[in-house]
């Protein structure tokens, strides 16, 4: 698979989803932008199963992943896509409320590339969210509108 | 044999001379071959169409049965012979033939001759012949005798000739020149005077005389002109010229001679004499030949002879040999017996008659067994030429003999014999069996010798080990080597000591000690003596008698007198042998002190001598009773010696069937103890029987106290595990709080934000400060979540205690704070502090939440200070911090560690209320105290105690 002019946001939270894409705005078009609602839909859309069965042979050209997610959480699907021999290739970025010891270690301990805290202040927030856009996703792709 | 050799040798060379001679006559035919590309030429071409003139006779021409034939004919032919080229031959007027050609109709011409205007068509090949040409004329004519004479005249000549070509030039002979396509018709023109002379190929032209039988015309003058004859080819046509001049070179001059003669009746003499001088090379050749075989014979006559009188030489040492030799031999043939020497008559008391022509196994004694035996050899005998075996023949007087017999195969005039030696061994045999005896009897012996017995040579080279010894010596390789290569250094300089002492002294007795190859040592008595061989030769033999056993009984009956010596030495009973009528027998020496009188006194004497009446019937009925019963008795009883009354226990051990031993120890001690003991005893049974009452009271008491205790261990075991649980739960619960409460603050925070965006032009200030609530009060949300997760993780943290000095950890703490601190004109004194074992991280956290503290409730004040020190006690270090802040009342001073505990607003001091309970958690974690002081406008202290190093 070539690269993918598109991002993927592993995300439960809609809101928080919608908070993004609303930071994301002036830099990456909200149609270049794939939502998977747990780690379980992120593997299915990495491998092309299920709801995903039919997308287009790419791989995204990066992923922001929450960690407290149903079904399969963010640490799980970190360890099973870094095991994978071309999924281990996509920069990861992962982006939850938590500044827990355990999770920060565990996160980059499976392969993640950052880990970002979510700021609970709005200005915070999308300032972070703006500068993981700037420099993790610019700079795979020109996902720019 | 050698004959027979002879003959092939002579067949050989014969044979051999044939071939050589053989292959000289073909050698020259086959001197040129063609290379692959003339090959490949002639594959191609299928046949080679040649022009020929129809009447060039002898060279070529038709004759009379219309066949191509002539010289050159012949020679093309012997060049298809050789490399199998096929010509066409295509016959035809000479002129024809030439226009033939040069239409590329035909291959080749022959006897061409070449010309300047020729050679722009045509190639040549060697030469294959020489044209002469002259001038004929009719008989009659005198005049003419060369050409200047035929000047103006008309002349017949050949068509198309070359010939023609030549003379057509000679302007200055000016000759009238009719030409003809038939030689027959120049001759007639001749004879009928139509021309003065005729000038033609001379051969050519003869052969048509001849051939007409015409006398009448004659050739005049020299030859006009030597003209060659060749072979000519197209221009172009390279390979074939090639083949043909190889062709032409191939022919030998014998060949071409014959030829010439044949068509042109040349009389070559060379070719004759080469011939005979051929022939007489070959005569030569074969009288040599016969010359060598003849003297070659005579040599082998001269041999044969000498031969045969060697043979009879032979034939007599046989005879003798076969007549004088003690064995029996016999000669026989198919199993029958042809020839025997005398030996078979005096030993089998046969006749002559009566063993010649008969069968063999005649003189084997009928017994199945030994035919048998014969049979198979005879077998043996035509598959391997040899055989022998041992086997049993009869005399005719029945007696019989041991035999071993030789049967070796002989081919004599055809036949195939058998040569029979038989050697009676019939003595051997039984000398055998006495020496096979005597040998068994030996071997027994010695195997069954309970010793070593050994032989050696003089220079002490094992020669004869038997079984027992060969166990000694236990190296399979014993045979040949010296005591040295066998046994270790010293045991075999010792043997070698003596073994040189024996040979010298010619007997000798020595025990030794003797280790095997395992280490074990052993002790043998050697006997060796020196042995004179008959011969003069010098053994040395040995016998080795084990007494290893023997030593060590004596060691260990050594060893036991030594021991029963100083056990009685050490002793201190009296120990005696008295026998049934109570007579000391023996004393040991032991102890004299108890002995009742002298041991000189004693021994030899009865127990009536020694001791009183009654005393002596006690002690001899005592005696008495031991030897019947044979059982051990003992008897305790006191004895006056040297005026002191000693207690005895004795004790008597049946010996023998009429004697025991008795041993006698003084326990006179031992009686005294006892009665002591005893008076003791008594005193302790009455103070255990006061001491067993009071003790089953307090047991009582004990015993209700652990009901009690087992019952609180039991609530407390339940209390952990509550507490324990509860760990869990508050850990889910931080987890939770850090994810899930966080969420929604942040979108409300969010959504408010968007939503002010939105909408922020049509914002009233009354709106705007709402939304700015939103947000501050989300922030403090934040904030105490925050709080409450430190504090959860403070109380599950496990500490990690390090060395460190206190100070250095409040100047951290200070220098966090270090803006406000200038900002606010602290007066901030830090006192002195020790080395501490704590968690450096969590004790920066008190010390940043006590100076966090101390300013905010201080910097209000007109001259803040803030004072941080330590007081070492006993145990312990209390630590400290104080300020002159606005302070509490002091009924409050517990309720502040507690979470959430405020005691001032959130509006006018801003905090979580977690802090102090975040400290209180990490003192007690180090196991110290906390408590604070405090009145208000007077400042407060906090105070925590830390473990000394």
């Amino acid at each position: 698979m070539g690269s993918y002019k598109r991002i993927l946001i592993v995300e439960d939270d809609e809101q928080d989803v919608s908070m993004i894409k609303e930071a994301l705005a002036d830099i990456i078009k909200d149609d270049k932008i794939d939502i998977a609602v747990n780690g379980k839909e992120g593997l299915d859309y990495l491998l092309q199963r299920g709801k995903f069965a039919n997308r287009e042979n790419l791989y995204p050209a990066a992923i922001l992943l929450d960690l407290k997610m149903p079904k399969m959480n963010g640490l799980e699907f970190l360890k099973m896509m870094r095991k994978h021999k071309e999924l281990r290739r996509i920069p990861i970025i992962v982006f939850t409320s938590s500044n827990i010891e355990e999770d920060i270690h565990f996160s980059y301990q499976y392969g993640a590339n950052a880990y970002v805290q979510k700021p609970i202040e709005f200005e915070k927030f999308n300032q972070a969210v703006k500068n993981i856009g700037t420099f993790w996703l610019k700079r795979n792709i020109s996902l720019v509108i | 044999m050698r004959l027979k050799k002879f003959h092939q040798f002579l067949y050989g060379t014969i044979l051999l001379l044939c071939i050589i001679i053989f292959i000289l006559f073909l050698l020259p035919k086959s001197s040129f071959t063609l290379s692959k590309k003339e090959k490949a030429y002639l594959a191609k071409v299928d046949k080679i169409k040649v022009g020929v003139d129809y009447a060039f006779a002898p060279y070529e021409f038709v004759d009379q049965d219309g066949k191509v034939v002539g010289f050159t004919i012949d020679l093309l032919q012997k060049i298809s012979e050789y490399f199998g080229i096929r010509f066409q031959f295509i016959p035809g007027t000479w002129k024809d033939c030439l226009q033939r050609f040069r239409d590329g109709e035909l291959d080749m011409l022959n006897n061409v001759t070449p010309t300047a205007s020729r050679e722009k068509y045509m190639k040549f090949s060697e030469t294959t012949n020489i044209h002469t040409s002259s001038i004929y004329v009719p008989n009659f004519v005198q005049s003419v005798k060369g050409l200047d004479d035929l000047r103006q005249h008309k002349i017949g000549m050949k068509r198309g000739t070359s010939l023609l070509e030549q003379l057509k030039n000679r302007s200055d002979l000016d000759l009238q020149i009719i030409s003809f396509q038939d030689p027959k018709e120049m001759v007639k023109a001749l004879q009928n005077n139509e021309i003065i002379a005729v000038i033609d190929y001379d051969f050519p032209f003869q052969y048509v005389l001849f051939n007409l039988n015409i006398q009448n015309i004659k050739q005049v003058g020299s030859h006009i002109s030597f003209e060659i004859g060749t072979f000519a080819v197209h221009k172009d046509d390279h390979q074939l010229l090639q083949i043909l001049n190889k062709g032409i070179t191939s022919i030998s001059s014998e060949e071409k001679e014959l030829l010439e003669e044949k068509w042109l009746g040349m009389k070559h003499h060379i070719v004759f004499l080469q011939v005979i001088k051929k022939y007489i090379t070959y005569l030569i050749i074969a009288i040599l030949i016969f010359i060598i075989i003849l003297f070659w014979n005579q040599y082998l006559q001269w041999k044969l002879k000498q031969k045969n009188q060697r043979i009879i030489e032979n034939e007599k040492k046989y005879r003798t040999l076969f007549n004088s030799n003690n064995d029996l031999i016999f000669l026989i043939n198919d199993e029958k017996i042809i020839e025997c020497n005398k030996v078979v008559f005096d030993k089998l008391k046969w006749k002559e008659a009566e063993l010649i022509g008969e069968n063999f196994d005649k003189i084997f004694c009928s017994s199945e067994k030994e035919l048998i035996k014969l049979q198979i050899n005879l077998q043996k005998v035509n598959e391997y030429n040899s055989a022998e075996f041992k086997s049993v023949i009869c005399t005719n007087e029945g007696d019989s003999l041991f035999v071993h017999i030789d049967l070796e195969q002989l081919k004599l005039a055809g036949k195939d014999c058998i040569f029979v030696v038989m050697r009676d061994i019939s003595n051997y045999k039984r000398l055998i069996e006495e020496l096979r005896v005597k040998q068994e009897q030996f071997s027994a012996f010695m195997e069954h010798f309970p010793g070593g017995i050994f032989i050696k040579d003089k220079e002490l080279h094992f020669l004869y080990l038997n079984p027992y010894m060969k166990k000694i010596v236990s190296d399979k390789n014993w045979f040949g080597k010296k005591p040295d290569q066998l046994f270790s250094p010293e045991a075999a300089m010792k043997q070698i000591e003596t073994d040189k002492l024996a040979l010298k002294q010619g007997f000798i007795k020595r025990e030794e000690e003797i280790q095997d190859q395992e280490g074990n040592i052993g002790f043998y008595t050697t006997y060796k003596f020196r042995t004179n061989l008959p011969l003069g030769d010098i053994l040395l033999g040995g016998i080795a008698l084990d007494i290893t056993k023997m030593k060590k009984i004596e060691n260990k009956l050594k060893n036991s007198k030594l021991q029963l010596s100083s056990i009685f030495a050490a002793m201190e009973d009296f120990v005696c042998e008295v026998d049934f009528e109570g007579r000391y027998l023996f004393i040991a020496p032991t102890n004299d002190e108890l002995m009742f009188g002298e041991k000189s006194d004693l021994v030899g004497h009865t127990l009536r001598e020694v001791f009183p009446k009654d005393l002596a019937e006690k002690f001899l009925q005592f005696v008495r009773k031991t030897i019947q019963t044979k059982k051990v008795q003992s008897i305790e009883y006191p004895l006056k010696i040297e005026n002191k009354t000693i207690w005895f226990e004795g004790r008597a051990h049946p010996k023998t069937e009429n004697s025991i031993i008795y041993i006698a120890r003084d326990i006179t001690e031992r009686k005294n103890n006892e009665k002591k003991l005893q008076d003791y005893r008594e005193h302790l049974e009455m103070q255990v029987e006061a001491r067993t009452k009071e003790l089953k009271r307090s047991q009582f008491a004990l015993q209700n106290l652990m009901e009690d205790t087992i019952g609180y261990q039991k609530k407390v075991v339940s209390i952990n595990e509550l507490l324990k649980e509860s760990n869990q739960e508050l850990e889910a619960f931080a987890y939770s709080v850090s994810h899930d409460l966080r969420a929604p603050l942040r979108h409300i925070d969010g959504f408010s934000k968007l939503l002010e965006n939105r909408i922020i032009a049509d914002l009233d200030e009354k709106s705007q400060n709402y939304l700015n609530n939103i947000h501050e009060s989300i922030i403090y949300m934040s904030k105490l979540i925050d709080a409450l997760l430190t504090y959860s993780r403070t109380t599950r943290k496990t500490i990690r205690k390090e060395k460190i000095n206190m100070g250095k950890i409040v100047e951290r703490a200070l220098n966090l704070y270090e803006e406000q601190i200038k900002e606010y004109h602290f007066e901030v004194k830090k006192e002195k502090f020790p080395e501490v074992f704590v968690d450096a991280t969590l004790m920066t956290q008190v010390w940043t939440n006590f100076i966090s503290n101390a300013i905010k409730f201080t910097k209000e004040k007109e001259k803040p200070k803030i004072v941080l020190g330590s007081k070492i006690e006993k145990d312990e270090t209390v630590f400290y911090i104080k300020d002159n802040g606005i302070g509490f009342q002091s009924e409050y001073k517990d309720k502040i560690f507690g979470v959430f505990q405020r005691l001032h607003s959130e509006k006018n001091y801003t905090g979580t209320g977690i802090g102090l309970a975040n400290v209180k958690k990490i003192i007690e974690k180090h196991s110290g105290e906390i408590w604070t002081e405090s009145a208000i406008n007077q400042g407060t202290a906090f105070y925590f105690t830390i473990s000394n190093l």
